[in-house]
């Protein structure tokens, strides 16, 4: 299956453009242009990775990026910062953030990150999938924790 | 990719609340055990089979009211096992342990032939089997089966009956639990690639009727293997250990003899089902999913090394198991599977040790445990007797009718609790039953009817661990939803559990057991050891 992108940024021209030059690449993009509209989207959409701007009016990427951690743990995000938010990038990766881009960034580094971030999250529900099926295995009752 | 989700504490309601269910096992033992009069029936039944004798001989009890109460202690333990695998009030492992706990404690065996339910030929087997699962898992040599199997089929109906059959096939001899664990994200990724053809404006439309077939399919054709062979599951295993109690022990490959023919039949019966039930399917064509599986069975090359020794070495087991006789019985061959992967160096011992369910085998150990204690007490023999005469009453006292009552019983218990406890609370009571009714071919036939039924567990979603694992592994990969809900089990899976029933009684006990019939003198063997209860 294709690899499901989120991008979430207030500048509408850089999200179309971002958006059609990953399609061209095979994922499947999803667009927001603010915070909430992301957050409305992830309810409903599960995303590999969030390409999440961190300086939006609104809600704010950091406040998006504590939701995203609650609501859908494994899910990579990626922040993007300009030159004067760098910090709050730094903070975003403290608060669970994969990692950060400066904008401009140049379309090779996003797919490496890209890459490496669904990389870490196949490897983290692989994990969660092998514990769960060794509980199932021996407690079957165990089910109705997930219901 | 995973849902994700909190999880819920009280989704699971009253069965969840452990306690209450430790509390009232326990209750139902002592109640049994401690307060209720000890049945007359029961005194004279241990009294006229010399079993009290022999308890008085074995000097774990005084005289015959003692070895009457003993006994009934036994009968005590019998809910509360029932409560405790349906509810796993404990871990299942626990449950099997306190078996054995209860025998030394309560003096309900000599010490020595309490060891010996756990070290005997078939506690062995299960843990060669459950060795040889974590090596052939480890080295993907399932993967590359399953991919195999689908990934020369394309269009709609074909893929569901070569998974069907396949999946009964080898669920007989690969453990269908990792077979479903592998398997399910397989048919959801299946399943995204037929529906992805249908985007609109670039979103998927889903078909959640298509998502249920591919699943439920699964899941019920790996449940529907667990008659091919003793390998299957340790309810086959602890059915075995039975009759070799009564000196008329089954081998591998006879065991094969009446279930393998069953298995793909089986198979071919859960997919005409599911494709007759699912006939007004909107997405008809899955061979865009197909592609992907296609692509992976490329990907992975020629078989390693580790796989070719695994593949190897589950051949020579097979063939040891089918062609060694008795002198090697099923834990000799089974206990290469922990020596040959760290010999050959394609498993590292201390993993081989850690993916071993230590909680099954001491479950399959307690359930033989259990199986000794209602045999030896008599209490096994004074539940068959009162079963019998009911049965004799309405006329399924023997023969066919005996067996489609007892199928029906255990094949209705094996979805509320796991099938080896299942099959250790009949066993011991249907092993008797059988040899009373004289015909011939019992025990074995009533062995069989009784095992074969435990694999039937389609209907509640905690019949079995393949249909959680399975209810918990298929997800939508883009929203996250389930693409089966625990009442889909009922809906599909009641109807197809009675058709799996009759398909048994017919072709198992009305051709198999005919055509290939039994040895003769089993029944005159078994009677010998049931009259005389010679220690």
């Amino acid at each position: 299956m294709n690899t499901r992108i989120l991008l979430v940024d207030d500048e509408v021209e850089f999200v179309d453009t971002l958006a059609e030059r990953l399609r061209t690449r095979n994922f499947h993009v999803t667009k927001a242009f603010d915070g909430n509209s992301a957050l409305e989207k992830l309810q409903e959409f599960n995303f590999d990775v969030i390409i999440l701007d961190v300086q939006m009016p609104g809600t704010s990427g950091i406040d998006v990026l504590k939701t995203v951690k609650k609501l859908k743990p494994l899910t990579e995000v990626l922040m993007l910062t300009g030159h004067g938010t760098v910090e709050t990038a730094i903070e975003g990766m403290r608060q669970g953030a994969f990692d950060f881009l400066l904008k401009p960034c140049k379309i090779e580094n996003l797919l490496e990150k890209i890459k490496n971030a669904c990389q870490r999250k196949i490897e983290q529900e692989s994990r969660i999938q092998k514990a769960m099926v060794e509980k199932l295995s021996t407690s079957p009752m165990s089910v109705f924790d997930s219901l | 990719m995973a849902h994700e989700h909190v999880a819920s504490d009280q989704a699971g309601g009253i069965l969840s609340n452990k306690l209450l269910w430790l509390i009232t096992g326990a209750v139902c033992f002592l109640v049994i055990g401690f307060v209720l009069p000890t049945p007359q029936s029961l005194i004279d039944l241990i009294d006229k089979q010399q079993i009290a004798k022999k308890m008085i001989d074995w000097h774990i009890a005084r005289d015959l009211p003692h070895a009457a109460w003993k006994a009934k202690l036994v009968l005590g333990m019998i809910p509360m096992a029932i409560i405790y695998f349906a509810t796993e009030a404990l871990p299942i492992g626990l449950v099997g342990i306190l078996m054995p706990v209860f025998a030394y404690f309560f003096k309900l065996l000599p010490m020595k032939m309490i060891g010996q339910t756990f070290a005997g030929d078939a506690p062995l087997f299960l843990l060669g089997v459950l060795a040889m699962g974590v090596t052939v898992i480890g080295v993907g040599l399932h993967k590359r089966l399953a991919t195999w199997i689908l990934g020369w089929t394309s269009g709609f109906m074909l893929p569901i009956v070569v998974l069907c059959v396949s999946m009964s096939v080898l669920g007989a001899f690969i453990s269908a639990h990792a077979m479903a664990a592998f398997m399910a994200p397989v048919m959801a990724a299946v399943y995204m690639g037929a529906v992805s053809s249908n985007k609109t404006k670039g979103e998927i439309v889903h078909d959640p009727e298509l998502a249920k077939l591919l699943l439920l399919s699964l899941c019920f054709a790996l449940n529907v293997g667990g008659v091919g062979s003793p390998a299957a599951g340790g309810r086959n295993v602890i059915m075995m250990g039975f009759w070799s109690d009564y000196n008329v022990p089954m081998s591998f490959g006879q065991w094969m003899l009446y279930g393998l023919p069953l298995s793909p039949v089986l198979g071919l019966a859960v997919a005409l089902y599911m494709l007759f039930i699912f006939r007004n399917v909107k997405t008809k064509d899955l061979t865009p999913g197909l592609q992907a599986i296609k692509e992976s069975t490329k990907e992975m090359g020629r078989m390693s090394y580790q796989e070719n020794v695994a593949f190897g070495m589950m051949i020579l087991i097979l063939i040891l198991w089918i062609f060694g006789g008795h002198d090697l019985g099923l834990g000799g061959p089974a206990l290469l599977a922990l020596i040959i992967p760290v010999v050959f160096k394609i498993a590292d011992w201390r993993k081989i040790l850690a993916g071993i369910s230590w909680d099954a085998w001491f479950m399959y150990c307690g359930a033989l445990t259990l199986g000794a204690l209602l045999k030896e007490t008599g209490a096994a023999l004074w539940l068959a007797q009162i079963f019998l005469n009911g049965l004799n009453y309405i006329g399924f006292g023997k023969g066919l009718g005996l067996w489609i009552g007892m199928s029906s019983f255990s094949g209705l218990m094996t979805n509320f609790m796991s099938d080896a406890g299942t099959t250790a609370l009949l066993g011991p009571i249907a092993v008797p039953m059988g040899i009373m009714s004289g015909v011939q071919g019992e025990p074995w036939a009533i062995g069989l009817a009784t095992a074969f039924a435990t694999s039937f567990a389609h209907f509640l979603i905690v019949g079995t661990p393949n249909n959680a694992i399975v209810y918990g592994l298929g997800v939508y990969s883009d929203t996250g939803q389930r693409m089966i809900s625990p009442f889909d089990f009922i809906k599909y899976g009641f109807l197809l559990w009675i058709i799996s029933l009759v398909i048994m009684w017919i072709l198992g006990f009305m051709v198999l057991f005919q055509v290939i019939g039994f040895p003769e003198g089993l029944v005159e063997t078994a009677k010998s050891v049931l009259m005389t209860q010679s220690p």
